[in-house]
């Protein structure tokens, strides 16, 4: 697993490799992730619980956790790594992580295979998206396999990155069902809470919320909005409280930590999500799953996450948007939703354990792939434009020199190789848990 | 046939394995073990995927064109079908889903892929003409800079009086004035009070005086700088206010906000005007130029605002006299600047146009369900 983005730092995608490195090591494969380091503290290799070994690589960032992509500076820790840890398939994530594409990128050197999960949707307009998308188009054309998060997210990575649509593969998030239990206390119906928990940035659709906000105040006199999260958008939220002087009837939680969300969640019977794009949108499915009944903008992959009847999908409008609330809390109020049997369900379509089965899939197909000769990657990447494939070409050749070059400073031979034996796997792990459990009652007897 | 008959192990059957592959494999109940009925099925199944592919390609449908070319394209490997079991589903349809567990590999390509791509939602074509006639404003503006330029080498030379420049500008200031009144009261109905008329008056009669007392001050302004400095910086300048100028109609009737890249225009144009004026050698030159300058590059860009209201022919009337006047006045100083001018304005009014127009073929723009979407707020 490389990418730039994985913990101290929490997010949809670290979350996203932890578990799918917690699950992978589970069945029995050995999972390490590569990241960029956190100065101070965080730096150097750790283990996680339980038992992921992470290198992190001392790398600057640029902004948002990114760094800037080096094409080659990576590569002497990589060869390394790869090498003493015997690595046979390298899983990149996310396609602003620059650590990611290089692991691509160098990955071929080594006869290694490759897998990358897009985690995000792009659009094709602002110069931002042209050259990020370019940038995916060089790492992509050479993968063996990519992972998307949902449909949509799959026709906008194969748009993107031109690749052929058959190594595209969909795989959904998935959540930890236990960890977003409904309440067990019913809730009174008499007032109705409205969940908003989002990134307050406009692209989150706050402009959407502060719109529609007040004027469903005015229509049910019975609903109150709790809002959670933080951004530049705050002032807006404030400024329309103040305004309609529903100080009371908005409270405002301000940032919400992971193992708080269930809280904060299960206070409600009514989440709404006003996204502007959205790819896949696990905030949904942890409401869902929480027993809310749910009201989502219809954008990027969310129609697709749940059945009709679990969610409601206004347009980005705010006419419809207050029409699609007052029918979902016209629903709620007259206990037409059961938060228990959505949990149920929930728990039917998403874990862990069935991703996990499907990425293990994604890594034969990858790995039954035929390699690519040098050549053929030459010429996939001399295709990809007039002026930008030359110019990834001499990346390609260089960094075949400089690897070279690595091979004859750093022999294979002077490496270091981790023993078999050192790894946790899921045995082991169990087994010294045991151990140190039965460590700690002959202690307490004693 | 001879590596089946050299496998001691499969040598007992061989004769009954064999007849049974020549005819249809299915057929052969007798040994059909669950494993052997489970790869039939897989092969049907990616049989049934290659289909798929296929239809996908032939598919004359315009918007899985560029997919279409991607399948066509070299695939780095064959799909392989990995999930043979839930065969006996097959027949039900394919869902754009993500909670429902399909009987489907993770890689099929539905038929419906990319079908809510659209290429070119939002485009309108431009055609020629009305095109030729939003760039005349450009050609204008051109017009109006090498007049100026014009203007400020006959007074550098001395062969113009600044005197009778400085009473052009007055009449050129009356003029403008009257024809602004005139639109506000004929294109939009709006009437200007006599108090307005005299602020209006106070106003520009203290840009006068001050004008006029700032004028020793600005001719020696930059005398310690050497002259090719003074052409270069004016170069830049201008190019930079041609860059910035705000060419659009006003957008509302009265004056409202204006841009800060049409201010930063004006600022450059003023900038240069002044330091282009403290190249001359007499105050009264300086002054005239200044006067000019704010004329042609504060007060008339205003008035052009207004003017775009107009009829298209009057436009292209003012347009054609504009650039008349100012190739007249440049043939009478140099034969090769009048040329370059003739062909900037050219291709400017006729050329880019038809350049825009031409581009227009490579226009491909892409949308889907993936793009960031516009709130809809009241």
């Amino acid at each position: 697993m490389i990418s730039d983005f994985f913990h101290p730092n929490v997010g949809g995608v670290e979350n996203h490799i932890y578990m799918l490195s917690v699950e992978l090591l589970r069945k029995g494969h050995k999972v390490i992730v590569i990241t960029h380091s956190h100065p101070p503290d965080r730096v150097g290799i750790r283990w996680l619980l339980p038992g992921i070994k992470v290198y992190y690589i001392p790398f600057v960032t640029i902004a948002s956790s990114a760094t800037l992509p080096n094409f080659f500076t990576f590569l002497p820790y990589y060869r390394s790594i790869i090498l003493r840890e015997g690595i046979n398939l390298i899983h990149a994530h996310a396609s602003l992580s620059s650590l990611g594409h290089e692991g691509i990128l160098h990955a071929h050197h080594f006869g290694v295979r490759t897998v990358f999960t897009d985690h995000s949707l792009f659009g094709f307009e602002d110069a931002a998206s042209i050259l990020t998308n370019k940038l995916l188009e060089a790492t992509l054309s050479n993968v063996d396999a990519v992972i998307c998060v949902s449909h949509t997210g799959r026709e906008n990575t194969v748009l993107r990155s031109c690749i052929p649509p058959s190594i595209a593969h969909v795989i959904p998030n998935a959540i930890v069902v236990d960890q977003f239990r409904p309440s067990e206390d019913l809730l009174t119906t008499d007032t109705i809470n409205i969940v908003v928990i989002s990134r307050l940035a406009y692209r989150k659709g706050i402009d959407l919320f502060v719109a529609t906000a007040p004027r469903i105040c005015t229509l049910f006199p019975n609903v109150k909005f709790i809002v959670g999260g933080d951004g530049s958008k705050l002032i807006d939220i404030l400024q329309m409280r103040e305004k309609h002087f529903l100080q009371d009837r908005i409270i405002l939680r301000g940032p919400v930590r992971h193992d708080d969300v269930r809280k904060v969640l299960t206070e409600g019977s009514i989440f709404l999500n006003t996204s502007l794009t959205e790819s896949f949108g696990i905030a949904i499915l942890e409401a869902a799953c929480a027993g809310l009944y749910v009201v989502s903008t219809r954008v990027g992959g969310v129609p697709e996450i749940l059945p009709e009847d679990m969610i409601s999908l206004p347009l980005p409008e705010e006419d419809d948007i207050v029409r699609a609330m007052s029918e979902a809390i016209r629903r709620v109020s007259a206990g037409l939703h059961d938060p228990h049997a959505a949990h149920a369900r929930i728990r039917e379509f998403y874990n862990w354990k069935d991703v996990t089965e499907r990425t293990e899939r994604v890594y034969q197909f990858a790995l039954s792939a035929p390699e690519t000769d040098l050549w053929t990657r030459i010429k996939r990447t001399n295709a990809l434009g007039r002026f930008v494939g030359p110019i990834y070409v001499v990346i390609l050749i260089v960094d075949i020199f400089f690897f070279n070059l690595l091979e004859w400073l750093i022999p294979r031979e002077s490496i270091d190789y981790v023993p078999k034996e050192c790894d946790w796997t899921q045995q082991r792990y169990e087994q010294y848990a045991k151990e140190v459990e039965d460590r700690v009652k002959k202690k307490a007897t004693s | 046939m001879g590596n089946l008959c050299s496998k001691p192990g499969t040598l007992s059957g061989g004769h009954t394995v064999l007849g049974g592959g020549q005819t249809v494999a299915p057929s052969s109940p007798r040994n059909e073990s669950p494993e052997e009925r489970r790869a039939q099925l897989a092969e049907a199944a990616r049989q049934r995927m290659e289909n798929d592919k296929n239809r996908l390609i032939n598919k004359n449908n315009p918007n899985a064109g560029r997919l279409a070319s991607q399948v066509n394209k070299p695939v780095k490997h064959v799909p392989q079908q990995k999930e043979p079991e839930p065969l006996r589903w097959m027949s039900t349809e394919w869902e754009k889903v993500l909670w429902k567990k399909q009987p489907y590999p993770d890689n099929y390509i539905p038929d419906s892929f990319l079908s809510s791509l659209r290429r070119n939602a939002n485009f309108r074509p431009y055609t020629y003409w009305p095109l030729v006639l939003a760039a005349c404003t450009i050609s204008q503006h051109i017009s109006s800079i090498f007049i100026f330029l014009v203007t400020f080498v006959r007074l550098y030379d001395e062969s113009w009086d600044p005197r009778i420049l400085v009473w052009i500008c007055v009449g050129m200031f009356l003029l403008g004035l009257i024809l602004w009144e005139l639109l506000e009261r004929c294109v939009f109905g709006y009437r200007i009070d006599k108090e307005q008329r005299a602020k209006t008056f106070k106003s520009s009669i203290l840009v006068f005086l001050a004008l006029l007392a700032l004028s020793p001050v600005l001719r020696t302004l930059s005398a310690s700088t050497s002259s090719d400095s003074i052409w270069a910086l004016t170069a830049c300048l201008f190019m930079l206010n041609i860059l910035l100028a705000d060419y659009g109609p006003s957008r509302s009737g009265r004056l409202g906000r204006e841009r800060l890249t049409s201010v930063l225009s004006i600022n450059a144009a003023m900038s240069a005007s002044v330091v282009l004026a403290s190249r001359l050698r007499d105050d009264i030159s300086v002054f005239a130029l200044m006067l000019f300058s704010i004329q042609v590059f504060a007060l008339l860009p205003m008035l052009r605002t207004r003017l775009l209201m107009m009829p298209s022919f009057l436009r292209a009337l003012l347009t054609v006299s504009f650039a008349g006047v100012s190739i007249h006045l440049t043939s009478g100083l140099s034969q090769l600047v009048t040329g370059i001018q003739a062909v900037i304005l050219g291709f400017i009014t006729f050329g880019a146009p038809w350049v825009l127009v031409w581009a227009q073929k490579f226009k491909n723009e892409i949308r889907g369900p993936w793009d960031v979407a516009i709130p809809q707020v009241r």
